[in-house]
């Protein structure tokens, strides 16, 4: 059986169901048995979704409850009721037996288990306290039955190795509790007259034993019995202490005794310590102890694995999880992250969405990604890419040269890609729109994210020499009516979030040297300093751009034309093996330094762009 | 499946200690019979014999042995009276007996908790009340409604009037997709017969039902998702059917239903003492004891 569906009204960031009018912001999140990972910004709702499974299916590791706190706030004031729900489906046939009186079989379908967790503040005059109802249908769902639904739940850890230490019931020992077999620990085989034990208990017995033998000890405590305790003794009464380690040797006992660290390496005494992210691993091995062997936790809930990690260390921590999603013995996974690694390291259809309270699943139901994008995510999503989704908006780009240019032609302009958590993603030559489609969704409600490609009109001027326009049409070889449909294919793939931006005229740095003389003054200058290998030096820099400077000057007062001068700044680029990426450097030097730089300056199709992903205009 | 409960749970040497802490002499061989029996079984007993006794002493023994958490045993009685009277010789540990995963009941409240409350669920209806009375009351009112003229006509020539409709009770055939109601000499294809299933589907959307409609309602649910059946027979692998000789014939097929051959079905019960109740439209089951039953005698 798996965790197939979670509803939630009025929890926290999710309000309640729709009213008609009102579209409702309740929660209604599907899974596929195996791992699934959520992905999305900070208070996006993540949590609130493992939390919402924690509480309706109570959680190991720490006790929660509902409280007032977590009653949806929205326009309304605070909700008078909240409501999760767990739905499981696939049900084997011990388990339709195990949680017989609580299944709903609906007509053709086999027979699933949802258990609804319902919280509404008792009494108005004392709304902090909410009473709790737990049930399946009309029937209460009981602790004992509610106990075998128990998710695991490994939170966001910030001190894994507290996490391990001794002490009363710690975490290890509810653990070790749990282990095959322990509960035969439970008795007591110490035997004084031989002086052995076996058990865990009969060795803290014997452990006790000997310790109240020490001379010592006993020294001391009779000291305290007989000088001191003594003088306390009321009438007939006696008082005495003891001193040991175990004066009720209960299995508990020793368990909460022991601590969980990383052994010393052979021939050094004393274990060094190690850093956060091997105590979160030693801590995340300890949790999946249990699972996997013929376990009955339905599910298990990790918040950001990553903490503390390093990349190779978080690649390695989700092949750690696939592996126990589809083991001889599966188990349920649901993942929170913050992680461009993980989140780059599953499958795309394993990923989920989370946004202002919305989820958005990437299975192939949910979006208009085609079964041969599934194939190719899945190969080219890597680090850089997977932080699409965590974004806010999203420019999808075709080269370097952009991702070094636009936030800076962004800021020139007044707008800060970073403020306005816009990602920039070069998706090469080939994927523009495999990326794009992630965002693009069948059911037409669009997640919260703007995504932009910017894309270039690739016709050569007629001014072009041969060279230069290599394998490209020219702009007029075409019609009017061939270009406008050239775009429009270009276009096609537009609807939803996604807004496709084409270059007006050739590429970025023709059309930025197009755009304006002052924008080809800054082009001429970034290209000038671009040649050669080396980076020049101060002085040789000042040189390059005075010249270039100079050099546009003369040629708009020789009458030449925009068009003309572009052509000529471009060439270098295109023809004479100077690198794009390097002239983006430099342009994005100069922007920076200070250009003075007004919208009209640049082309239209990025001031377009750009104030789309930076929200000044609406979607 | 085998039940999971300790290999020594029932051995003779157990069984006897755990009948000295109840303050109990067991002389008789018929009794260590029953009581380290782990098959199924039927028994016989004699008026006199202590069968409830000995029937808690043995639950006593099971819940001691029982090492699961998600599997249970399944108590079954004919009235609340008997239920309680085993329930009330539970102590100590075995009253874990009296919670989940087990289930100790009449036959009446283990469908209706398994099977046709799951049932009505799944049909999106909330029950409101599982009475004869209220029914009755309901239906009479809703004979007044304008819509069930031909069924209230009919009803002032026929000599049971109208308790055909105050006492009109759900019935499963198999080969129908809708329950039908048992009525003797009125067609299905009649519009009185179309009005009264109307009138009783009114009913059963409100949520008010006869006692007696919940076995057809958990029928057809067993029925249709025959897993479900599988499924109890895992969660319960030891019944313990109390009073056995009462258990009338659309009880009995249910329980076959459900717990088949597969899972261990120990019937306990006095044929003499069968009650014979002219109230009671359906026939009793005639399949206890069997031929190889044990007998228990009186004890002295």
């Amino acid at each position: 059986m798996y965790l197939a569906r979670v509803q939630a009204e009025n929890f926290r960031i999710f309000g309640g169901p729709s009213d008609g009018e009102v579209p409702g912001s309740a929660l209604d999140i599907t899974f596929q048995p195996g791992l699934s990972v959520l992905v999305g910004e900070n208070d996006s709702g993540k949590s609130a979704i493992i939390d919402a499974i924690r509480l309706c299916l109570t959680s190991s590791a720490d006790f929660t409850r509902v409280t007032v706190e977590d009653l949806h706030c929205g326009p309304a004031g605070t909700a008078d009721y909240l409501q999760i729900s767990c739905t499981f489906h696939d049900l084997s046939e011990a388990e339709i037996g195990t949680f017989g009186e609580f299944l709903t079989s609906p007509p053709g379908q086999p027979p699933q288990l949802t258990v609804t967790m319902r919280a509404e503040p008792m009494d108005p005059d004392r709304p902090h306290r909410l009473s709790v109802r737990v049930r399946a249908g009309d029937t209460p769902l009981d602790g004992e039955a509610r106990e075998h639904l128990r998710a695991t739940y490994l939170r966001p850890l910030r001190d894994a190795e507290g996490e391990m230490r001794a002490g009363r019931n710690s975490r290890l020992s509810q653990i070790l509790t749990q282990y095959p077999d322990m509960q035969a620990q439970k008795t007591s085989d110490f035997d004084s007259d031989k002086d052995s034990a076996d058990t865990l208990v009969g060795i803290l017995a014997r452990a006790d034993h000997h310790i109240n033998a020490n001379g010592l000890v006993r020294e001391a405590r009779d000291e305290i019995n007989n000088n001191y305790l003594s003088k306390f003794v009321i009438g007939g009464d006696t008082l005495s202490g003891t001193i040991g380690i175990a004066t009720t040797a209960s299995l508990q006992n020793v368990l909460e005794r022991l601590e969980l660290t990383f052994a010393s390496r052979p021939g050094l005494a004393q274990a060094t310590r190690h850093g956060l992210g091997y105590n979160n691993a030693l801590f995340m091995s300890a949790e999946l102890l249990l699972l996997g062997r013929d376990s009955h936790a339905p599910v298990l809930l990790i918040e950001e694995p990553e903490a503390h990690m390093h990349p190779q260390l978080q690649s390695r921590v989700v092949d750690l999880l696939r592996d126990q999603a589809q083991g001889a013995s599966p188990v349920q996974i649901i993942v929170t992250t913050h992680s461009p690694h993980i989140a780059s390291s599953v499958p795309v259809e394993q990923l989920t969405m989370v946004a202002h309270g919305r989820v958005f699943p990437l299975r192939p139901e949910y979006t208009q990604l085609d079964s041969s994008d599934y194939a190719f995510l899945t190969r080219f999503l890597d680090t850089t890419k997977a932080n699409l989704f965590f974004a806010r908006a999203v420019a999808m780009v075709e080269g370097d040269a952009e991702i070094l240019l636009l936030p800076a032609l962004a800021n020139a302009i007044g707008h800060s890609f970073s403020r306005n958590g816009v990602s920039l993603v070069n998706v090469g030559s080939t994927g523009l729109f495999r990326y794009s489609r992630i965002f693009q969704r069948r059911d037409l409600t669009p997640p919260p994210v703007r995504v932009a490609c910017i894309t270039d009109m690739d016709l050569a001027p007629d001014g072009a020499d041969a060279k230069m326009a290599g394998e490209l049409k020219r702009w007029s070889e075409l019609t009017e009516q061939q270009r406008a449909d050239h775009i429009a294919k270009k276009r096609e793939r537009n609807g939803g979030v996604v807004r496709t931006f084409v270059s007006d005229w050739w590429t970025l740095e023709y059309d930025l040297a197009r755009a304006s003389w002052p924008m080809a003054t800054i082009m001429h200058q970034a290209i000038g300093a671009a040649k050669g290998t080396k980076w020049p030096t101060a002085e040789d820099l000042v040189a390059i751009e005075v010249s270039a400077a100079n050099e546009v000057k003369k040629w708009r007062d020789d009458g030449l034309t925009l068009e003309e001068a572009a052509l000529k700044i471009y060439q270098p680029l295109r023809t004479g093996g100077r690198k794009k990426p390097i002239a983006a450097q430099h342009a994005a030097r100069l922007l920076e330094q200070g250009a003075a730089i007004t919208p009209a300056d640049l082309p239209a199709y990025l001031v377009e762009a750009i104030n789309y992903l930076c929200e000044s205009t609406q979607p | 499946m085998t039940p999971p409960l300790d290999a020594r749970a029932l051995d003779h040497v157990r069984v006897k200690a755990h009948a000295k802490r109840m303050g109990l002499t067991l002389s008789l061989p018929e009794q260590f019979a029953f009581l380290e029996a782990r098959g199924p079984l039927h028994l016989q007993a004699a008026p006199g014999s202590g069968k409830t006794t000995l029937v808690a002493l043995k639950l006593a023994l099971i819940a001691d042995g029982w090492s699961s958490t998600r599997q249970g045993i399944c108590v079954l009685s004919h009235t609340n009276t008997a239920t309680q009277e085993i329930a009330q010789r539970l102590t100590g540990r075995s009253q874990r007996l009296l919670r989940y995963p087990h289930f100790i009941g009449t036959i009446q409240s283990f469908v209706h908790t398994f099977l046709s409350l799951p049932a009505l669920r799944s049909q999106g209806v909330t029950t409101r009340a599982i009475d004869d009375e209220v029914y009755a009351q309901q239906a009479r009112r809703l004979l007044d409604l304008g819509q069930f003229r031909t069924l209230r006509s009919y009803t002032r020539r026929r000599p049971d009037g109208i308790q055909l409709v105050t006492e009109s009770t759900y019935l499963f055939e198999p080969g129908e997709r809708r329950l039908q109601i048992r009525v003797r000499n009125l067609g299905r294809e009649s519009e009185s017969y179309r009005q009264l299933l109307s009138l009783k589907l009114h009913l059963a959307e409100r949520g008010v039902f006869r006692y007696q409609d919940m076995y057809a309602i958990a029928a057809r649910h067993l029925h249709r998702h025959t897993r479900l059946g599988a499924g109890l027979r895992m969660r319960f692998p030891f019944v313990v059917i109390d009073e056995m000789q009462d258990t009338d014939a659309i009880q009995s097929d249910i329980l076959d239903t459900v717990f088949g051959d597969t899972a261990v079905v120990q019937c306990v019960g006095d044929v003499n003492q069968r009650i014979y109740s002219a109230s009671t439209p359906v026939a009793v089951s005639s399949g206890f004891p069997d031929q190889s039953a044990m007998e228990l005698p009186t004890s002295h």
